[in-house]
């Protein structure tokens, strides 16, 4: 879809900001925002995984904050082959089903009643931010992890269009043949920044882009700065906390947020209306910047929608000992399906967007609305849809109309 | 429309002394992988060995990145600046969040952070 430039949404928007979280699946998060929006691909309650027993067991509402997913579900290339096609060794042409996640969580701890953990589901009043935003701007139904696999190739999708032939954590790309979109913004002459929350969290792009561009870099606290005194870059990545760790001035506790199993959830839905807030609350900010959330992959966790495939991303092939399995992968088709989110006060509430969009959808995105000059680019970006376009209303929503969160302390 | 509250987490929820994740693992990998390959840009030993806990971890990860960003600590996010707490995982009131981050400004200057080392901020 090219960018109809003509939207007052898309004349208006000068920046655009994404949030990637971590390990989380589409209906684990907002699957039961069907009951209240058929259009939302969610759960109707009567999908379902067999366990070791044989037994069928359906999706439950029953996902906790923390403690549920302990240890952190397995979602290795070969495991996210057991997921979707039931089988650690085989992809395609078997089907993709999406039978076997309890057998693939099952097989960590051999515990029968922690498998079934993987199947449950939050109900929507225990993410209030997440489910307002999805129910208040555009949430996107085919939204996939790039790969199916784990986190740091997944990521690379969203810096550079593709993971240059990973399917693992280990990307070390030397001699890479496509520059990160960081990069291309910087040479275009607009701003950008990487925003990791602290020194002590810091980035998963450190191989590549910390080791080499450390000015690209700025912490959580330099990104609110940024917004409150309108300086925010015309193009901004955030990174959430990845562990919990002493407050780096000394004064307490900075609790993990990025919502990667075990650690609470209700952390990073405080971090995401944090985030939100900084841009939804300055008059300055909040008609010309387009917010994307993102998680990363599914880590593990029960989705429904079988992943479709992809254009190749030529000319990258994942060997049979890369993937742990016994197939070669030429990143022909997607992981999981994660939660998505467009937020823009020119987008309608209630959106649901049915085109199928994955990581290097940003890049392409970013791209195109800033017309940066044509560069070499992976195949699967070259391919990728563009989001922007979902900025459809011919007016700015009133204030009022849009939602805001308030923060609460710890009791 | 009303603005939706947004609750924390009981501070139980906090553990610096939870076993790194995988992607963690992965993490440190990285950072190992620079440091081999240049030297180790004066990290401590017993920081890089440290780091089978998320705090540990942190803490390295920390020291990797201020080294390679060539510069002293940045400032930390705006978290509600109250007394660190004696005990890890006591329930006290000097508990922060990012809850209060983009409300509270912090006073401390990144000078004044940095002064404290990070092993004496923990107990």
């Amino acid at each position: 879809m090219v960018l109809d430039r003509t939207l007052p949404g898309v004349q208006n928007l000068r920046h655009v900001v994404v949030l990637m979280m971590e390990n989380r699946s589409f209906d684990h998060m907002l699957g039961a925002l069907k009951a209240t929006n058929p259009n939302i691909d969610g759960l109707t309650g009567n999908e379902s995984n067999p366990d070791n027993t044989g037994a069928v067991i359906q999706v439950q509402p029953q996902a906790q904050y923390q403690s549920q997913l302990d240890p952190d579900p397995n979602h290795d290339f070969a495991n996210v082959n057991l997921q979707i096609f039931n089988d650690p060794q085989n992809g395609p042409p078997l089907s993709a089903t999406m039978q076997g996640f309890i057998a693939s969580y099952y097989n960590q701890q051999q515990n029968t009643a922690q498998s079934h953990n993987i199947l449950n589901y939050f109900t929507p009043d225990k993410l209030p931010v997440l489910t307002t935003l999805a129910k208040q701007y555009a949430v996107f139904n085919r939204w996939f992890a790039s790969i199916p696999g784990p986190t740091i190739c997944n990521r690379a999708f969203a810096h550079y269009g593709t993971s240059f032939g990973q399917v693992s954590m280990d990307v070390l790309y030397l001699g890479k043949p496509y520059q990160a979109i960081y990069d291309r913004m910087l040479a275009a002459g607009h701003t950008c920044k990487l925003f990791y929350f602290d020194e002590a969290s810091s980035t998963m792009e450190v191989v590549n882009l910390l080791q080499n561009e450390p000015s690209l870099f700025g912490t959580f606290q330099d990104f609110l700065t940024a917004c409150t005194q309108n300086a925010l870059p015309d193009y901004c990545f955030i990174e959430p906390n990845y562990t919990d760790h002493p407050a780096e001035d000394g004064s307490g506790e900075a609790i993990a947020n990025d919502q990667h199993p075990d650690h609470d959830v209700r952390a990073g839905e405080q971090f995401i209306a944090t985030v939100y807030n900084a841009i939804r609350t300055n008059p300055n900010l909040w008609p010309n910047t387009a917010m994307l959330l993102v998680y990363d992959e599914h880590g593990g966790i029960f989705d429904h929608v079988p992943p479709p495939a992809c254009t190749p991303d030529a000319p990258f092939t994942a060997q049979p000992a890369e993937t742990g399995t016994l197939d070669a992968f030429a990143f022909d088709r997607l992981g999981v399906r994660v939660p998505a989110i467009l937020i823009s006060p020119w987008v309608a509430a209630g959106s649901v967007i049915n085109d199928t969009f994955e990581h290097a959808c940003i890049p392409a995105t970013v791209s195109e609305f800033f017309q940066l000059p044509a560069v070499p680019r992976s195949a699967r970006e070259v391919a990728a849809n563009t989001f922007l376009g979902n900025l459809t209303l011919e007016v700015m929503r009133a204030d009022d109309a849009c939602p805001s969160f308030v923060i609460q302390p710890s009791s | 429309m009303q603005p939706i509250p947004v609750p924390a987490p009981p501070r139980s929820a906090y553990n610096p002394n939870r076993r790194i994740s995988d992607l963690l693992k992965s993490q440190l990998k990285h950072f190992q992988h620079i440091a081999q390959k240049r030297g180790s840009l004066g990290i401590e030993p017993a920081i890089a060995r440290n780091i089978d806990t998320e705090a540990g971890a942190a803490h390295y990860i920390a020291a990797m990145t201020r080294a390679l960003r060539g510069q002293a600590p940045a400032a930390a996010p705006k978290l509600a600046v109250v007394p660190a707490p004696k005990a890890v995982r006591k329930p006290a009131a000097e508990v922060t969040r990012i809850a209060a981050a983009a409300s509270k400004p912090t006073t401390k200057s990144s000078k004044k952070k940095s002064a404290i080392p990070a092993s004496k901020r923990k107990k």
